[in-house]
């Protein structure tokens, strides 16, 4: 066990200079795209001096590593810093749009995992065979599906149409909910959604466990449980599932992170309140620390999540070892 | 016998008094608006703070108008009407500008509104640089002789300053006993603010929906609706389905381009309102670039762009394609300015002669075509492209790019061509701004020593007649030089539920005041005493005109049903009778 603390230990330490990468990577390309905060400041009837006195007052007439210096000296502190426009800090607005973020992101990243996971197992159960063609290429067509393409067929289909779900938004703001009747909106309003984000990584979790566990099941590991006698049931979920899960572990590590970037579109599409539509319209104004300060946020998602990944990975298969 | 002739009779006058209340029904619905309800107004962008005056914050607009007021207000982008201040002088020379003050004009929190408010307020704007500084600066002094009376004293004279003060930009007063002493920044009235308008600020749900309520004590009357949610929905199509499905109330005109006006038309739970916009779409050229240096090969551009042409297949018919060198049915338009129809030969022929000819491949010269991604400027640059290919001329589209960019590109780095723009010209203040020498939105670098002294004697000069010769000369000029021209006089197109009427954008129904929602009010509401008698008024004096024929003949129809089921009735009633007996 103290093999394992050490590696954590040390694998926590390896974020640190990961995490200043990024954080350089991300400043410089963030002030290398067109475009300037200081026009979103000043406004249309700006003049130049007035342009010049806001460069200055924020410091964007200072040179980029000067900048940067400015910046890294206030995250060694543990400040995010304060958005251009909105009177509030980084931290602060990174917090209030959280939790509609995870909200979302929670159960389409789990339903996603459980539901293609099982989806994969039971095609290769079937393989070869129709049911395993169907299931391969329906999984196909909904991994080239668009995220907002498919959102805006939803919301055609299912609120315009059909209308049994509504269109965007976390709650419906005519009537005043309480308790469960609230819950249950925010259940209603998060269903085409989550439904839209979880098709964006379930196709990869089907395709991935059917592949590796056909794979698998090739193995000669395998013959030798058959010559064991073993019944066809232990075969397949004691031995075959346990080894062709290690692939779908670390992707759902990888996935941690991408579904954070993923739900862009997703929110966009919904009016959804969260933390990417907030990075979205921070884009469009050049919000710098704010978008920074979300990128910085999803590095060390991924980080963590990688570190959970390994750990996880190690538990389930004892040829890996832990260094 | 005679009960159910009696009985028979009762019916019938009740049917026949059927089409009266069915006449006037509609009638009465657009003459007395009623109280209470909420519209939920989509956003495409939310506001960063609900403080106006900390910096230029486009998307604050609809919010910030309902809940703030200015010292004017500019209706329509013409008449200028009073809003905190119900009177102006200005002394001969323009540099001395006093207001009077409504008297009964309170703040959200009850506190009176007083001339303190409006001095704090612009010393304020000049101490941060804050938002209209650009109008402030120039203001040496403020006196404030009384609580209801203001005066600035210019360095400058300044004939538009109470338009200046009116325009939909929002110059509002902030409220002095508030933020006396505090950085507005941080201030929590930033965030959760306190106005002197018709809604008073209740929630902000960040990245979801700002929520005003109706301010009873308004000084103007309390307004109709109960509550206004500004609800931010991105995406376009997103908000359009919420409109369909009636999840949302009204769609601003940032939502929707006229190539997507049509699908619209027709629905009857819809209202379309398509109004004129300030900011007509224009041709700039980069003169201090070749092959633009040259006014002959712009001139050419001129004959060879087929402005018809760009409103039929960019902009679907919606925006008629531009006639002078201003906008369309402005009395500051030059008439005798008149720009030529399309004419490839002519375009060919002045290119030649600019010293352009085709060569071997055909073409004459390559160049670039710059335009952000707004106002429908991507498809009217494909279109001219083509047209341009016609007489020789190979362009490239540079594009389409997002607001800060297409800036920082054209009118930082003056690194462009020529490009397809827009800019609000309502005014020759605004036009001073796009073309004038030292015009911070100068894109083609124009400078003509002439079109400047023409442009500052308009500014000491309040006659409108004299204004008007001073620009009919600016515009035969800018014919002449051709920095720019009109391409089409954009159009924007709002979109409301038929059942709210009075939007600020129903201008015959709202008083025309930009983004104020004080006027708007919901079939579904009811009326208060005070409007019952307003309410039977009108109903008496009601015309009964316009009425659908369909009401007439469901009226007639069921009147026979009646009577025959009547008939019926007293005959079978007396057989029976007659039997029993």
């Amino acid at each position: 066990l103290s093999t394992l603390y050490r590696y954590v230990g040390r694998r926590l330490l390896e974020i640190v200079p990961l995490v200043f990468a990024v954080v350089a990577i991300n400043f410089v390309l963030v002030h290398l795209a067109p475009g300037d905060p200081a026009l979103f400041l000043a406004g249309e009837n700006s003049n130049s001096e007035q342009l010049a006195a806001i460069r200055h007052k924020y410091g964007f007439d200072q040179p980029i590593y000067m900048q940067f210096a400015t910046y890294l000296a206030l995250l060694l502190r543990g400040d995010l810093g304060y958005s251009y426009f909105q009177s509030k800090t980084v931290l602060q607005l990174i917090l209030e749009r959280l939790p509609a973020t995870l909200l979302l992101v929670f159960p389409a990243y789990t339903l996603g995992i459980l539901l293609g996971t099982l989806i994969g197992v039971f095609a290769a159960k079937k393989y070869p065979g129709k049911t395993d063609t169907v299931v391969s290429l329906s999984s196909m067509a909904a991994y080239s599906a668009p995220t907002f393409w498919l959102g805006m067929l939803l919301i055609l289909i299912f609120a315009r149409d059909l209308r049994i779900f509504p269109s965007f938004g976390i709650t419906s703001l005519t009537a005043e909910k309480q308790g469960l009747e609230y819950a249950l909106d925010i259940g209603w309003h998060l269903f085409l959604p989550v439904v839209t984000l979880m098709a964006w990584c379930l196709p990869t979790f089907v395709r991935l466990a059917r592949a590796s566990t056909i794979e698998v099941m090739r193995e000669d590991f395998m013959l030798t449980a058959r010559a064991k006698g073993l019944s066809d049931n232990v075969i397949f979920f004691k031995h075959a599932l346990r080894n062709s899960l290690l692939p779908t572990v670390t992707t759902a590590g990888l996935y941690m992170g991408m579904i954070f970037s993923g739900a862009i579109l997703t929110e966009t599409v919904f009016a959804w309140p969260g933390m990417d539509l907030l990075l979205y319209h921070s884009i469009a104004t050049r919000d710098y620390p704010v978008m920074s300060g979300i990128f910085m946020f999803t590095t060390l998602c991924v980080a963590l999540a990688m570190l959970i990944t390994d750990i996880v990975c190690a538990l389930l298969d004892p040829r890996v070892v832990l260094k | 016998m005679r009960k159910y002739l009696a009985l028979f009779l009762c019916i019938l006058t009740l049917v026949s008094m059927l089409p009266v209340a069915l006449i006037v029904r509609p009638v009465k619905a657009q003459l007395s608006p009623l109280y209470g309800g909420t519209l939920i107004n989509a956003v495409p962008v939310m506001p960063n703070t609900f403080n106006g005056a900390i910096a230029y914050d486009g998307y604050l607009l609809y919010e910030e108008w309902n809940v703030f007021d200015q010292l004017t207000h500019l209706v329509n982008g013409t008449v200028l009407v009073p809003d905190l201040a119900y009177d102006w002088t200005a002394s001969p020379d323009f540099k001395q500008w006093t207001f009077q003050l409504y008297h009964n004009v309170t703040w959200h929190d009850g506190v009176n509104f007083t001339s303190a408010d409006v001095k704090y307020t612009i010393e304020g704007i000049n101490a941060i640089q804050g938002y209209r500084y650009d109008i402030f600066q120039n203001v040496l002094k403020i006196d404030t002789p009384d609580p209801y009376t203001v005066t600035l004293y210019l360095n400058q004279s300044n004939s538009h300053l109470a338009y200046d003060l009116g325009d939909w930009y929002m110059a509002p007063i902030l409220p002095k006993h508030i933020f006396e002493g505090t950085d507005w920044k941080t201030n929590p009235a930033t965030m959760k603010p306190i106005g002197t308008g018709p809604f008073k600020f209740s929630e902000w749900v960040s990245g979801d929906h700002i929520t005003l309520v109706a301010n009873d004590n308004y000084f103007r009357g309390r307004p109709y609706l109960d509550r206004i949610i500004f609800r931010y929905i991105p995406d376009y199509t997103t908000a359009f389905t919420a409109l369909e499905t009636g999840e949302i109330g009204a769609l601003p005109s940032d939502y929707i381009e006229p190539l997507s006006i049509p699908q619209f038309l027709g629905n009857p739970a819809i209202s379309v309102s398509i109004r004129p916009d300030i900011g007509p779409i224009v041709i700039n050229f980069n003169l201090k670039k070749p092959p633009f240096d040259n006014v002959l090969v712009r001139r050419a551009f001129l004959y060879g762009i087929d402005r018809v042409e760009v409103s039929k297949r960019a902009y679907a018919n919606w925006c008629p394609p531009s006639e002078n060198m201003f906008l369309r049915g402005s009395d500051l338009t030059n008439p005798a300015v008149v720009l030529p129809a399309y004419n490839q030969t002519m375009a060919e022929k002045l290119l030649d002669q600019a010293g352009y000819p085709r060569k071997a491949d055909g073409t004459r010269f390559s160049t670039t075509l710059t335009s952000s991604s707004y106002g429908g400027e991507p498809d009217a640059a494909q279109v001219i492209i083509e047209q341009l290919a016609r007489i020789g001329v190979k362009v490239t589209y540079v594009g389409p790019l997002d607001f800060s960019t297409y800036i920082s590109k054209v009118l930082g780095k003056r690194d462009f061509d020529f490009s397809v723009s827009d800019g609000n010209r309502g005014s020759p203040a605004q036009e001073q701004i796009l073309l004038g020498t030292t015009g911070y939105r100068n894109e083609p670098q124009y400078s003509n020593p002439e079109v400047d002294k023409l442009f500052s004697e308009i500014r000491s000069t309040a006659d409108p007649a004299q204004i008007r010769q001073y620009f009919y000369k600016i515009q035969e000029i800018l014919y002449t030089d051709l920095p720019m021209f009109l391409l089409v006089d954009y159009m924007d197109a709002f979109m409301n539920r038929a059942d709210f009427h009075g939007l600020p954008w129903q201008y015959e129904l709202s008083g025309g005041r930009d983004f104020i929602y004080s006027k708007v009010w919901w079939t579904g509401g009811t009326p208060l005493s005070t409007m019952t008698t307003t309410a039977a008024t009108a109903t008496t004096t009601a015309v009964p005109t316009g009425v659908p024929a369909e009401y007439f003949y469901t009226v007639t129809i069921a009147l026979i049903v009646v009577i025959i089921a009547a008939i019926y009735i007293v005959a079978r009633n007396r057989a029976r009778t007659r039997r029993s007996s």
